[in-house]
């Protein structure tokens, strides 16, 4: 069970990301996240809230952010209200046995996620959007 | 905190963490570095794929005009989503 959840909303703009990455270097200290899962905490919060901001255009209300330390894992949330479904799980990986400029532009930030995390999932509920990912905490699990 | 430097030989020096809030800026600075260009990453210390994009629109247009773009002095961190995003075999890395 984690301690303390760490819960912050953030305006639904991108300049805005060096806040959430305070407050996420915040949590790290506090509950003793090391550096590498901290790298990979960072990522994974980006590429998800520019995700938000980018593909709910007519969202109104500011992005949740939720980060919860675990044992062996760091459980990341992010809810955005009042907004159509999107689910970025859902998302191809570009194909990257393909020449460069035959590779689709899209998708690879979300192919980072995939590739940072333990556990991606994506829900929809009376307009909230929520994902939440699971990263390790293991020793040569994260990058 | 992203921070390019020019040298007096057209290199770059790359320098902080290059996100998406900072990614705007990075593509017009770097919109007129021609030939070919050596950008040291030493002092990099954060990138995500949206400063990938631009790494790699600045490695396109250089390769398609005859020059080119080596990324040299990546530490592990920066190198690692290099490789996730499979451009370590396509990008000279050094």
């Amino acid at each position: 069970m984690p301690v303390r959840a760490w819960v912050r909303c953030f305006p639904r703009d991108i300049s805005r990301l060096p806040e959430i990455f305070h407050f996420a270097h915040e949590f790290a200290e506090e509950e003793g996240v090391g550096a590498g899962p901290s790298h990979a905490l960072d990522l994974v919060l980006e590429e998800l809230f520019t995700n938000f901001v980018r593909h709910n255009r007519d969202g109104r209300h500011e992005i949740e952010v939720g980060l919860e330390r675990f044992d062996a894992a760091v459980q990341l949330t992010l809810r955005d209200f009042d907004v159509a479904p999107f689910d970025p799980t859902k998302v191809p990986s570009p194909d990257l046995t393909l020449p460069l400029e035959a590779q689709s532009r899209g998708g690879r930030g979300i192919h980072l996620v995939r590739k940072l995390s333990r556990e991606f999932h994506y829900g929809h509920r009376d307009g909230v959007s929520a994902i939440t990912v699971s990263l390790s905490l293991s020793p040569g699990q994260e990058p | 905190m992203f921070e390019i430097k020019f040298g007096t030989n057209g290199n770059l020096s790359l320098s902080g963490r290059l996100d998406a809030s900072h990614a705007d800026r990075a593509v017009q600075t770097l919109k007129h570095v021609s030939g070919v260009v050596v950008a040291d990453c030493e002092a990099l210390d954060y990138i995500s794929s949206a400063g990938i994009t631009v790494i790699l629109e600045l490695h396109k247009r250089l390769h398609g005009s005859g020059g080119g773009l080596r990324l040299v002095g990546m530490n592990p961190k920066i190198r690692t989503v290099f490789v996730y995003t499979g451009l370590d075999k396509v990008l000279n890395i050094e």
